[in-house]
């Protein structure tokens, strides 16, 4: 069990690949927004792909041990010690009933953290899955990010101390302040409804991430584009209003003239144009990036893009 | 060879002169309508049908699809997500290549049938609704208040959802949202099943122009209209819909009352939703009585036949053109310097 003693700036139970299936009813999957460090986090402490772990969001939340854990921490480096010694990053750590895990602030590049804990974070499945959706109060610790006195349970699994020691030193992800982002044209793209102008400075243009970004969308400071269209016909007023379409996750969302990328909490349908969407494999830069970090997209095609997957998954599976 | 065939790709596009963001068209031909597949990430594939207009045969085409898809099923294909126009397809393309996927699709667009034999089964679902009430008019307090202190909708919604549509009094506004019933072509519009449902009636489809900027609060239940479609919120939440009412819950997380058995949403896909106007107190009555499970929800299951439907809007032709007109000039004069 594990005592949260200082619930951080926003922390979550989620798990991969979170809610799917329930995109047609407007049930967000959730799930980690840096899906790569969660997966890591998980291996290094010999648990499957499936099982919860927390994600942590720029200021660590301080946690007390309960029983004997094996756990690892991924993603954005946290400063901090545990029993008088600086906190390893990327790898397998085991700790004994009674430990305080008290890091500090994200330092240098990345955003988000994630500790996965061997057999897995015990809260009831909803529609599935135990990530936290906490505009709808459900899913995670009671539906909610965590707060100070909450009690987290742990799964039994494997006894502890009989999980190997490992490394991701050999895979580790680059984590940037400027992040090239691979993407995809479409779904709307010129000329139909924007400039050629428009999709050069798009893909030319170093976006700043806005402060009001988080797991719902990452919203992107630029320029405004022209847009082909003077109006958005029966879809509405705006050059960016179309009728109602689903949306991918990562997909490159003009609301107006701002661009959002909408990840992994955010609305299934809407009526806005979207210029790219960002590849499977790159999205766990936008979980990484910091409000005032800048990112610039890189065109690539699907053949491109899956292959790049495909070797992100082998990547993966040396883990194992 | 990735790069070898995606160039030869790029070649082939540029040739048809269409987008990088196209995979591939099929064009209009008799009775069919055109097809266009957009690229939407390397997990998702957007099906387009038609011109981008609000028309309902293409959500029927949409729908044949989705069946089709699920029917055969196609390996690979993880997840289906219809909207008004479009059928998003999630596959997993380290399984299924985008190119067989395409032929995949091509093959089955030929065996969908023609639109107008389309029939789909759609239940009659009859809600209370208190319009004009004190939540929404609440939460349209609060917007005065804290976001936006002018707008041609304030500081009321249903007065300006009458103007822009040559309506005279709130109280017409509220017989035209009785007159017609409403089809639901969306769920999750926005979050949680919310429905995004269309006037079936032409002569009595409102339309009017979203908020802007966004209202931060909108009561759990609340009714809006939004272009030409009417929303449900189904919880507390952000929104940009005209609101016109309050209704019952649509979502119920733990499925405690028997409406919610099967689901936590309340409504499906082509349900036909009817107003049916009730005083404020009555409406609280009926939302705690549908918790505990003594209201039940006046419910008729029938089907929904595209001909038919076309029989209907044959027969309204001339009405809905005047009142469309009136609505249009109408329109042109409220919602000026918008």
């Amino acid at each position: 069990m594990i005592e949260v003693i200082n619930a951080g700036l926003y922390t979550t139970v989620q798990d991969y690949p979170g809610r799917v299936g329930y995109w047609n009813v407007g049930i967000p999957p959730s799930g980690p927004m840096d899906a790569l460090a969660f997966r890591i986090a998980n291996k290094l402490v010999s648990n499957g792909d499936h099982e919860a772990g927390l994600e942590i969001t720029a200021i660590n939340p301080a946690l007390k041990f309960l029983s004997d854990a094996t756990v690892a921490l991924a993603g954005a480096k946290l400063r901090g010690t545990i029993n008088g010694k600086e906190v390893p990053w990327w790898e397998t750590l085991y700790v004994e009933k009674g430990t305080v895990l008290s890091l500090g602030a994200v330092q240098g590049p990345g955003w988000r953290s994630y500790l996965a804990v061997g057999g897995g974070i015990d809260v009831p499945d909803y529609l599935g899955s135990k990530s936290t959706f906490p505009q709808a109060h459900f899913g995670g610790y009671e539906g909610h990010p965590l707060m100070k006195g909450d009690l987290i349970h742990i799964n039994k699994g494997i006894p502890e101390f009989h999980r190997p020691w490992k490394s991701a030193a050999a895979i580790l992800p680059q984590y940037e302040t400027e992040w090239e982002v691979g993407a995809i044209p479409g779904p709307h793209a010129a000329p139909d409804f924007f400039t050629p102008v428009d999709v050069e400075m798009f893909y030319n243009t170093q976006w700043r991430v806005h402060y009001n970004s988080n797991r719902l969308g990452y919203r992107l400071e630029g320029p405004k584009p022209q847009f082909a269209r003077k109006d958005g016909g029966e879809g509405g007023r705006h050059p960016s209003n179309v009728p109602d379409y689903a949306y991918a996750i990562g997909t490159v969302n003009f609301t107006g003239d701002m661009p959002i990328i909408l990840t992994v909490d955010g609305p299934s349908l809407g009526g806005f144009v979207s210029l790219a969407t960002v590849t499977t494999s790159e999205l766990w830069k936008i979980g990484q990036a910091k409000p005032h970090d800048f990112i610039r997209f890189k065109k690539l095609t699907v053949e491109e893009a899956i292959e790049q997957l495909s070797r992100q998954e082998q990547l993966l599976q040396s883990l194992a | 060879m990735g790069k070898l065939g995606s160039r030869r790709r790029l070649h082939v596009r540029a040739k048809r002169g269409c987008s990088d963001a196209i995979a591939a068209i099929i064009q209009e031909r008799s009775g069919q309508p055109k097809v266009v597949y957009r690229l939407a990430g390397d997990a998702y594939l957007l099906v387009e049908y038609g011109e981008m207009t609000l028309d309902l045969d293409l959500r029927f085409r949409v729908h044949s699809l989705e069946q089709s898809i699920k029917s055969i099923p196609v390996e690979g294909v993880l997840e289906t997500v219809p909207g008004v126009r479009s059928l998003l397809i999630k596959y997993n393309g380290l399984q299924l290549p985008l190119s067989r996927l395409l032929d995949t699709l091509k093959a089955i667009e030929k065996s969908l049938p023609p639109i107008q034999e389309v029939e789909v089964p759609s239940r009659v679902i009859h809600l209370p609704i208190a319009f004009h009430d004190r939540w929404t008019l609440e939460a349209i307090a609060k917007y005065i208040q804290s976001v936006r202190a002018e707008a041609p909708y304030l500081p009321d919604n249903v007065q300006f959802v009458a103007r822009c549509n040559g309506l005279e009094s709130i109280e017409q506004v509220i017989t035209y949202l009785q007159a017609t019933q409403h089809l639901v072509i969306g769920l999750g519009d926005v979050y949680l099943g919310a429905p995004c449902a269309v006037p079936l009636d032409p002569r009595y489809r409102l339309v009017v122009p979203k908020y802007n900027p966004a209202r931060i609060y909108t009561p759990e239940g609340g009714v809006g209209i939004g272009g030409s479609y009417i929303c449900i919120y189904p919880m507390e939440s952000p929104g940009g819909y005209q609101l016109v009412g309050r209704t019952l819950s649509i979502w119920n997380t733990w499925q405690t009352a028997p409406a919610f058995a099967e689901a936590p949403w309340l409504l499906r896909l082509f349900d036909r939703i009817q107003f049916e106007s009730t005083s404020e107190d009555e409406l609280l009555n009926a939302r705690e009585a549908m918790l505990s499970g003594s209201y039940t929800l006046r419910i008729e299951e029938e089907t929904f036949s595209v001909k038919e439907y076309k029989k209907f809007l044959d027969s309204v032709r001339d009405e809905a053109e005047t009142f469309k007109a009136r609505q249009k000039r109408a329109a042109k004069q409220w919602t000026k310097g918008y």
